[in-house]
């Protein structure tokens, strides 16, 4: 199962197990990840998984920025909507989220042979 | 000595590790005279991925060479020329001993390369590849990529299934639906071209095109023109001065004037 390991200034805080479905990311109350940071607009992205159009029996994993005020990047680049990759890494206010997708890892490195 | 070419013809070529890996499944080769430029990116886990690669392109070398140095004596049928058939079984007689040479060495088990391959003849090229190993075309300015990726973010975007961004960075952009070695049999797609003078072919990996887009690989090669060694060394620069996360190949073809 991919997860998302939430961190700040470099200290661990949880692991965001990702399952089908969507996660509010932001400082309201009312938010799947709540984040206690100014910066962070009151819903600030919105993480969603559902079944992979690409490979039967894995999971993708998309963010979208919801108009946020100081935006969300992933490696450092400012993005509006994007597919996670294992290894990459979503910056929020000063909140980190890793990617964690072990059954994508392989592909990142490997160029891989699609089974018929 | 393959004299039928039309045109005169000059190859150079590179393959580097790059930047992030340890060791280079890449494999290229060239024979100017023969009219022959080959590229083959390999896969395979235990480093297997060379031992693909190396046996692709010798076998192809050794079945094409001296077959190129007579006339041909296949039958063409009237869907593909001679050379395009030979270009075919020589890739089948290729994947027969990557796919033999795994089952002699389990640890070897599933290993594969892409391939890409020119081969020139009177006014004609015969363009053959599998995988996602890419071969483009420059002709004037202009700078075309001649083969299809057998990928699996391809055929999904032409179907429909995904759009063109979605298709850009996502974590299947490396998944490819064909490759030579892995199943008993594999068949290359086959294509051909009239030829001009000063059409450049560049046969590269994904190392090259996943870092440097195909505005400065033109540039590139336009500015080089005439120096193939060091075009293909600036364009191994360009991916690693971008990171340089995979192995990084190319081949030139460039044909001249008329002979």
């Amino acid at each position: 199962m991919p997860k998302l390991v939430h961190s700040r200034e470099g200290k661990f805080l949880e692991d965001i197990p990702l399952q089908e479905g969507s996660l509010l990311i932001g400082r309201r109350p009312d938010c799947d990840v709540r984040l206690d940071d100014e910066t962070v607009s009151g819903r600030h992205a919105i993480v969603t998984v559902a079944p992979s159009a690409y490979m039967e029996g894995l999971l993708d994993v998309h963010i979208e920025d919801q108009n946020s005020t100081n935006g969300t990047t992933v490696d450092g680049k400012e993005i509006k909507r994007h597919m996670l990759k294992h290894g990459e890494v979503v910056k929020i206010g000063s909140h980190e989220f890793a990617m964690v997708d072990e059954a994508t890892r392989g592909f990142e490195t490997t160029t891989v042979i699609l089974p018929e | 000595m393959n004299t039928t070419i039309a045109y005169t013809v000059a190859m150079a070529g590179i393959t580097d590790t790059g930047r992030a890996r340890e060791h280079n499944e890449d494999a290229i080769a060239w024979d100017e005279s023969r009219g022959l430029a080959l590229l083959a990116d390999g896969m395979g886990g235990h480093n297997a991925g060379d031992v693909a690669s190396r046996l692709c392109i010798d076998t192809l070398n050794e079945i094409l060479l001296p077959t190129l140095d007579k006339p041909l004596r296949l039958r063409p049928n009237k869907h593909m020329s001679r050379h395009a058939t030979l270009a075919r079984r020589a890739v089948n007689k290729a994947n027969t001993a990557i796919y033999e040479n795994a089952e002699a060495n389990p640890a070897r088990k599933g290993m594969g390369t892409t391939l890409a391959m020119v081969l020139f003849y009177d006014d004609k090229a015969v363009v053959a590849h599998v995988g996602d190993s890419r071969v483009y075309r420059l002709r004037g300015r202009e700078l075309e990529q001649i083969t299809a990726d057998h990928s699996l973010v391809r055929e999904l975007l032409e179907k429909g299934v995904i759009s063109a961004e979605e298709a850009e960075d996502n974590p299947y952009s490396h998944v490819i639906t064909k490759a030579v070695g892995v199943r008993p049999r594999v068949v290359a797609e086959v294509q051909e071209f009239a030829t001009q003078p000063g059409d450049v072919f560049l046969l590269c990996s994904d190392g090259l095109t996943d870092l440097v887009d195909e505005r400065d690989i033109a540039e590139a090669l336009g500015a080089f023109a005439g120096h193939w060694q060091r075009a293909a060394q600036h364009l191994v620069d360009l991916a690693n001065n971008h990171g340089g996360r995979d192995n990084i190949s190319v081949v030139i073809a460039a044909l001249g004037g008329p002979r």
